[in-house]
């Protein structure tokens, strides 16, 4: 197929991002990833457990994923450009996705500080896809500043509510000439489906398919619905109208009489 | 001497960054890791250069299950 996404001149096969955390077990994971038939994977960075030695999520990924390493957990611009950094120098990689979170329950952006951190990962030649807010005009400022996507959230991360604003995802993708990847708060196969119907380039899915009763499964469904969603995107849906329209023609009917 | 890696004190006899790790058991030609000396991130090239100094601060990472 000649439809591949593209970011930052690097073409992927598959316009689903799969996150690596909170599946039952390894086993699961891999089974689920592999079910996702996703090429980019995120993983993040943290201290090594220096007592307690277990295998090491690189080993079960390498050579297999496009590993993306994300800066959660950081609430500044310092922090979160010494994550990328260090990421860089384990993984061999200039690609982050960077999260610069504001709020402990909501886990939203803190935006000024997101944009700084990018301006200055842009400036340490990294490829920045940031998770960012449903706002297109922070978007258009992180496109703006070098980013090579953006990762506005659909809901709360972790939250399964699906895409809650829709207006604003196709105002973003309307506006933003990077790819957009919508990163967060999907729950199920039918939010990726309409981000996708949105227009969206790529989505990001991580608890809604570990955290499902049967994970593997659930990615199978999440892939199906990227490419159902990309289908019906390219091939342009009929507009919305408020009364019926007969699908049947009108010439031809039998006359029973009456009425 | 005394420094501090991740987060914990911790005795060292005094060495290079290079000599560290392999004291705490890791292998410093595998890649994975990443290390930061008093908030700088130190480039797998200069580990073997780098003397660590008393109530030096080691951050010592890699990559872990993520979304």
């Amino acid at each position: 197929m000649d439809d591949e996404l593209v970011i930052a001149g690097r073409r992927f096969r598959s316009r689903l991002f799969v996150g690596t955390a909170r599946y039952p077990n390894q086993q699961v994971m891999l089974r689920a990833l592999e079910a996702s038939g996703a090429e980019v994977v995120t993983v993040a960075i943290r201290r090594v457990n220096l007592h307690q030695r277990g295998q090491s999520i690189l080993d079960l990924l390498a050579g297999k994923y496009f590993i993306l390493p994300n800066t959660a957990g950081c609430y500044t611009v310092r922090e979160a450009v010494m994550t990328a950094r260090l990421a860089r120098e384990a993984l061999g990689t200039n690609w982050i996705k960077l999260e610069v979170i504001g709020d402990d329950e909501t886990l939203y952006p803190n935006t000024p500080q997101l944009i700084e951190a990018a301006k200055q990962l842009v400036d340490e030649g990294f490829n920045v896809l940031p998770y960012c807010s449903d706002d297109p005009v922070s978007c258009s400022i992180l496109e703006k500043i070098g980013c090579q996507a953006v990762m506005p959230l659909g809901a709360p991360i972790g939250s399964g509510m699906g895409i809650l604003n829709q207006y604003n995802i196709r105002l973003i993708r309307e506006r933003v000439g990077v790819p957009v990847i919508v990163d967060a708060g999907v729950g199920t196969a039918s939010d990726v489906a309409i981000a996708m119907e949105l227009g969206c380039d790529g989505v990001l899915v991580n608890t809604a398919i570990a955290q499902a009763r049967d994970p593997v499964r659930m990615a199978e469904a999440m892939r199906l619905a990227v490419e159902a969603g990309r289908r019906a995107y390219k091939a342009g849906r009929i507009p919305r109208r408020f009364y019926a329209q007969p699908s049947s023609p009108l010439e031809g009917r039998v006359d029973f009489g009456g009425s | 001497m005394s420094i501090v890696v991740n987060g914990a004190a911790h005795r060292f006899e005094g060495g290079t960054l290079y000599e560290l790790l392999i004291s705490l058991g890791l292998d410093p030609e595998r890649p994975g890791i990443a290390v930061a000396v008093n908030g700088e991130v130190v480039s797998r090239v200069r580990w073997r250069e780098l003397r660590l100094n008393p109530d030096d601060v080691v951050e010592i990472v890699t990559a872990v299950s993520g979304g």
